[in-house]
């Protein structure tokens, strides 16, 4: 599999809001600051499948939508406002970590011959 | 979280792929190549038509709750204008270490069955404090 690792800019708050319309998913630990606290959070969150659209649009960029079958990805920590997203290859797929070099999920990719 | 809704339907809905939903998702990617991961990328699942009616059909409590784990599975990328009927199951739940876990599945077909998508989504509940 000949993914290269990419960092994506920054994730801003429009972008988690712009989400949220898209998706109709308002879920207020991604766009209530102090609900998102009062939950533990040190902030809001990007939602679990933003996190996951930005790196699958990081392969896509390399190998285009026709050829991804599967993307199977266990979230491991919260995607935060302001923080880049590695996509960095690994053994059957790839690995998301944000700027401080958090694992924030795990992918494993399938992709069509 | 609702017990025994295992092997059950929440609901099920047609939605068109329409070229404002693409161009919403794409604007949120914000990339060179969003316009494209936006035709991979679902608009619907759980959340339709708006996630407080799937929190309220599983009974879920917010402040508890979190997203471990997406599958997503594509037969190929949505096209623009097409109809596609989507429907939102319970596949799995359980409970382990003090926590219950939601496996929510989502198929997307063509008007003639064509399985064009599909995603497993595992939610957790945890324990209350």
């Amino acid at each position: 599999m000949a993914i290269a690792e990419t960092t994506l800019p920054a994730l801003s708050r429009q972008q988690i809001a712009r989400y949220a319309g898209a998706v109709r998913d308002f879920n207020p630990i991604h766009v209530d600051e102090e609900f998102a606290k009062a939950s533990g959070m040190p902030s809001a969150i990007a939602h679990g499948p933003l996190t996951l659209a930005r790196a699958l649009d990081a392969v896509v960029a390399q190998i285009g939508a026709e050829r991804i079958r599967g993307f199977d990805a266990r979230l491991k920590a919260p995607y935060f406002p302001g923080q880049t997203l590695t996509v960095a290859p690994v053994e059957g797929g790839v690995e998301l970590r944000d700027g401080s070099g958090t694992v924030l999920a795990t992918v494993a990719l399938t992709l069509a011959d | 979280m609702k017990e025994g809704l295992k092997g059950t339907t929440l609901f099920e809905v047609q939605r068109t792929i329409d070229e404002q939903k693409l161009e919403e998702l794409a604007t949120a990617l914000d990339s060179a190549t969003a316009a494209q991961t936006a035709t991979l990328v679902p608009f619907f699942g759980p959340t339709i038509p708006g996630e407080a009616l799937f929190v309220d059909l599983l009974g879920i409590d917010l402040t508890r709750a979190l997203l471990a784990g997406i599958s997503y599975s594509f037969a190929r990328p949505f096209r623009v204008g097409e109809s596609v009927n989507v429907k939102v199951s319970v596949e799995d739940f359980y409970e382990k270490s003090g926590m219950q876990f939601v496996v929510i599945l989502t198929e997307a077909t063509g008007t003639d069955g064509e399985a064009i998508h599909s995603h497993k989504a595992t939610f957790i509940e945890r324990g209350a404090a």
